[in-house]
């Protein structure tokens, strides 16, 4: 089966490539080739998606940047927050329509999003909330929190009700338990759970797409996306962003893998 | 644990229940609502009237629908289809123990952390003709000369163009379905191979009567989790050919999106997506019932 690591390779150099030819390069027709001086290529070519191109970029990107990381971010603090809590009802409390009320959760979660696109347009529209942060951050939230509570709720399960019961007859509040027993034992899988969501929320498209529209709240992929337009292609420039966004992606979920130590298909589910 | 008779767990999902509810259970009301009205965006509000189900009788007549329904049938159980077979290939090859297994394993995990639009753009730059490494790479394996053609245009002619899209899906995915699967195949109990090597099976045999049998659970995952998923196919399709050439790749979440933000026609699109929704439907019912049945 060492037939495998041949089909495994491509994958790697595919990604490599696109590294690779992130370079001017690539205007040599007819053929092409794919070893060239590559990494100094690279950075000309970010100065050069900084500084040149389309009117304005620099300011734009570093803008757009900022957007991503922070959109992501403030969505992955609030779905950990949010997710932490509906977990914890449901890891430790038994209620009328416990089992009912999680898997309705579930299948709301892997509803496609072309069915709601439209309406969340248009809410967003009339609640003037369009091309803002805010319009994507709620929306990522309850994109993410479902997938989260059900992972979290695994993590949750995995702690010792001992622990807290004691706590609780010391005379420690319930959402003290929460916060200062639970959640820092589990912390490992929160983190590993809101590294996975902010790679979420960063790699996300479709509803960025709709709801943004100036560089106020643009994102990385969306900006990805206009170098390509129905005139030109901007190769250069699609795949240094291509790169941008790739590479946090790659190293938060390098990270995420070390801390899921376990419970890997606790709720394995992939939008 | 506790039983609380009191309203205690209801707080705690309070937050989480409402994010859910408006945004995605209200969303879909509405957008259900929307459907049965003859709404278009930017039109003045005399538009936004009941039409009952006109957009849904459209539906039918739309050829380009029906193509993009064909379409995205056909990406999905190719690419689930494939995503399978390679991918438990490679689960087994990776559950033996050998040297840089671990390292493997996270380089090969590399594509699934891509956002599909930056994966299906690295694919376009490898497909374009004039500098596209595939052609590249395949014509100097002489595929060309022993087809007798000239080139391929991976990405404009037509049938081709399909197969170029679903081959991102599944480089994309694979390695997904190869860690859901390795994840099972470690955890099997040992007893059963240990047995079978005694009484003298042969490799095939072994696979064919433990492993398989064993692995039913998680192929069934699997195979749900990507059906669900590559029905909804979007980024990649808009990434590489934007549903072009013309309406020929447009999958249903691509068509709608363009009826509905190029056309305008909204509430159409509603209907369109609520139709998908359907088609979604009896997938997701049934990957629910089974992930809940066995998690309790």
């Amino acid at each position: 089966m060492l037939g495998v690591t041949v089909s495994i390779f491509p994958y790697f150099w595919l990604f490599a490539s696109s590294l690779k030819d992130v370079a001017e390069m690539f205007r040599v027709p007819p053929t092409f080739l794919p070893e060239q001086p590559t990494l100094r290529n690279y950075v000309d070519l970010m100065g050069w998606a900084m500084g040149l191109g389309y009117a304005g970029v620099e300011k734009e990107m570093v803008r757009i940047f900022i957007n991503s990381i922070a959109v992501s971010l403030l969505a992955t603090v609030v779905t950990i927050l949010i997710s932490s809590l509906a977990a914890y009802s449901f890891a430790r409390f038994e209620f009328p329509g416990r089992q009912y009320l999680l898997s309705s959760i579930f299948i709301i979660y892997l509803a496609p999003g072309i069915a709601t696109v439209f309406p969340i347009f248009l809410m967003m529209y009339m609640a003037k909330l369009l091309d803002t942060w805010l319009a994507l951050i709620i929306v990522y939230v309850s994109a993410q929190l479902p997938f989260a509570i059900w992972v979290i709720v695994g993590y949750f399960q995995e702690i010792p009700v001992e622990i807290e019961e004691s706590a609780l007859v010391d005379g420690c509040s319930r959402l003290g338990v929460l916060l200062r027993i639970v959640m820092p034992l589990a912390a490992p899988g929160l983190i590993a759970c809101a590294l996975l969501t902010f790679i979420g929320c960063w790699n996300e498209f479709m509803y960025a797409l709709v709801l943004t529209f100036t560089p106020a709240s643009k994102t990385l992929p969306i900006v990805a996306a206009e170098t390509q337009t129905t005139e030109f292609f901007e190769w250069g420039l699609t795949l240094a962003i291509g790169s941008i966004i790739a590479v946090p992606a790659i190293v938060l979920s390098l990270i995420a893998q070390r801390w899921m130590a376990r419970g890997l298909t606790l709720g394995a589910v992939k939008g | 644990m506790r039983k609380s008779i009191n309203l205690t767990p209801f707080f705690y999902l309070l937050p989480a229940l409402v994010v859910i509810f408006g945004l995605r259970v209200y969303p879909l009301i509405y957008a259900i609502d929307l459907s049965f009205r003859g709404f278009r965006l930017g039109s003045p509000a005399t538009m936004y009237d009941f039409v009952g189900l006109k957009n849904y009788m459209a539906a039918f007549d739309d050829w380009r629908l029906m193509l993009a329904l064909k379409n995205t049938i056909f990406y999905t159980i190719v690419a689930v289809a494939v995503n399978l077979v390679v991918g438990l290939t490679i689960a087994l090859a990776l559950n033996r123990d050998f040297r840089g297994r671990g390292i493997l394993t996270t380089l090969f995990y590399i594509p699934v952390t891509l956002s599909p639009v930056v994966a299906g753009y690295i694919w376009k730059f490898m497909y374009m003709t004039p500098f596209g490494i595939v052609t590249y790479i395949l014509k100097s394996i002489g595929l060309f000369g022993f087809l007798g053609i000239e080139t391929i245009h991976w990405l404009s002619d037509y049938p081709v163009v399909l197969f170029s899209i679903v081959i991102v899906e599944i480089w994309q995915m694979t390695p997904y379905v190869v860690l859901i699967l390795l994840a099972a195949l470690q955890s099997m109990p040992q007893d059963p191979f240990d047995a079978a090597k005694i009484d003298g099976a042969s490799r095939w045999q072994v696979f064919r009567y433990i492993t398989l049998p064993l692995l039913r659970p998680a192929i069934a995952i699997v195979l749900l989790l990507r059906i669900v998923g590559v029905l909804r196919i979007f980024e990649q399709i808009m990434a590489l050919t934007a549903g072009g050439p013309g309406v020929l790749t447009h999958s249903l979440s691509t068509y709608i999106y363009r009826i509905g933000f190029g056309q305008l026609e909204v509430s159409k699109a509603t209907a369109y997506g609520f139709l998908t929704l359907l088609i979604d439907l009896p997938f997701i019912l049934t990957f629910t019932r089974l992930v809940f049945k066995s998690t309790r």
